[in-house]
């Protein structure tokens, strides 16, 4: 390394320091209290999802397995095929099927397999968020209400981080970044970039785990 | 109450205490974010998840050991995620405070314009440098670091920070010139 550059080494780690002690960096934001408020909400979380100690897994899957019996036993394809077995002197029992036709299976057949459609529907299906703005149509530098439902982090526990956004045309906004409550749901308010101009515009919502959701505002003058 | 006490409750599940060891951290660790990040809504988000990554983390963290270093490895290792994710190089987008009569002897105003020109050079000079280069020295000349302190939290030994650190600067001198080009 030649010497003959304009600053030893010695005069821009003075400089440095000096630049050091000069500096503005942005205002640090209080994260404090935002951070214990995640941290008691994921606390909750972990309780909720926690066996109460008064059940036990056993008794857990004896309760389970009494209530499919149950199901099973009160359904109505149980309950008519065991009418029609009791009832086969009666006039349906008496009156010949016709021919190639099975109709009181087929019968319990569709509606067991209609039964156990919704079943798996109800059953697999994970919340799907969504978001409210209020008032849909707002004027630039106003305040809008954004809610969330069914914010959840891959169908358990709450959503975190997540990020709200105004998009119009190519260009987008960052509003805030909020954590979902132990209802899966937030409610904030934040207020609409004067950037923005009049016209359609976007509220998006994007999380780690789920497809971003966005939900339409009118920009006024 | 003392760091340790508090990160020990911390680790307890007080969030209480968590929450004021992190009021006592969060200027620094916002600072060191901004410096990877070169984007305040980033930083941020970044200095955020840091802490509560930091909190889940309490197990790992040696009883007794300063808290500070420990945490901006996080916080740093957030940010340069974050960067990344970004796709883009981060700027140093940083602001110099104008010249303060107070803190210095008093100069003469020609004297006061040539030093302001020269933060200005070396601000920009350091922008142009490598991530690696500009974090290392930022860390240690700005955020006030001991060569401990950087080393923990960079994830390097001592002896690294130090010849990391010798050449960066010398690539800052030789990005600020020969003494013939000063003119």
């Amino acid at each position: 390394m030649p010497d003959n550059w304009r600053f030893s080494e010695d005069e821009v780690e003075r400089d440095l320091r000096d630049l050091g002690a000069r500096i503005e960096y942005p205002p640090t934001p209080d994260l404090a209290h935002t951070v214990r408020l995640r941290l008691d909400a994921e606390t909750q979380v972990h309780r909720v999802r926690r066996w109460p100690r008064f059940i036990s897994p056993r008794w857990a899957v004896a309760a389970a397995a009494l209530v499919v019996i149950s199901i099973v036993a009160l359904s109505p394809t149980v309950h008519s095929g065991l009418f029609v077995s009791d009832q086969q002197t009666g006039s349906e029992a008496a009156r010949p099927a016709a021919p190639g036709s099975d109709q009181p299976e087929d019968r319990s057949k569709q509606e067991a397999g209609v039964g156990s459609q919704a079943g798996e529907g109800e059953a697999t299906g994970c919340p799907f968020p969504s978001i409210e703005i209020e008032p849909a149509r707002v004027s630039r530098g106003e305040k809008l209400r954004l809610r969330g439902h069914d914010f959840a982090s891959g169908c358990e526990g709450t959503a975190r981080g997540i990020k709200l956004y105004l998009r119009q045309g190519g260009e987008s906004w960052k509003l805030a970044t909020v954590d979902a409550d132990r209802r899966l749901t937030f409610d904030i308010r934040v207020r609409l970039p004067t950037a923005a101009r009049p016209g359609p515009a976007w509220v998006r919502a994007t999380t780690s785990t789920s497809e971003p959701i966005e939900k339409r505002v009118v920009v006024l003058r | 109450m003392e760091e340790a006490k508090l990160a020990e409750r911390a680790r307890d599940g007080d969030t209480a205490a968590y929450e004021r060891l992190v009021r006592m951290h969060q200027a620094v660790a916002f600072r060191a974010a901004y410096l990877v990040t070169g984007d305040a809504p980033e930083a941020e988000d970044a200095t955020q998840e840091a802490f509560v990554k930091a909190y889940r983390a309490l197990d790992r963290f040696r009883p007794g050991a300063p808290f500070r270093p420990w945490l901006l490895a996080i916080v740093t290792n957030e940010a340069r995620n974050r960067r990344r994710s970004m796709g883009r190089r981060a700027g140093l987008d940083l602001r110099v405070a104008a010249e303060d009569q107070t803190v210095s002897a008093p100069v003469s105003p020609e004297a006061a314009v040539v030093a302001s020109e020269r933060r200005e050079e070396l601000l920009f000079r350091l922008g142009e440098l490598s991530e690696s280069d500009r974090v290392v020295i930022s860390y240690r000349y700005f955020l006030e670091l001991s060569e401990e302190e950087t080393a923990t939290t960079l994830g390097c030994a001592r002896g690294t920070v130090k010849s990391r650190l010798s050449r960066a600067l010398a690539r800052l001198r030789k990005a600020m010139g020969k003494e013939e080009d000063a003119g």
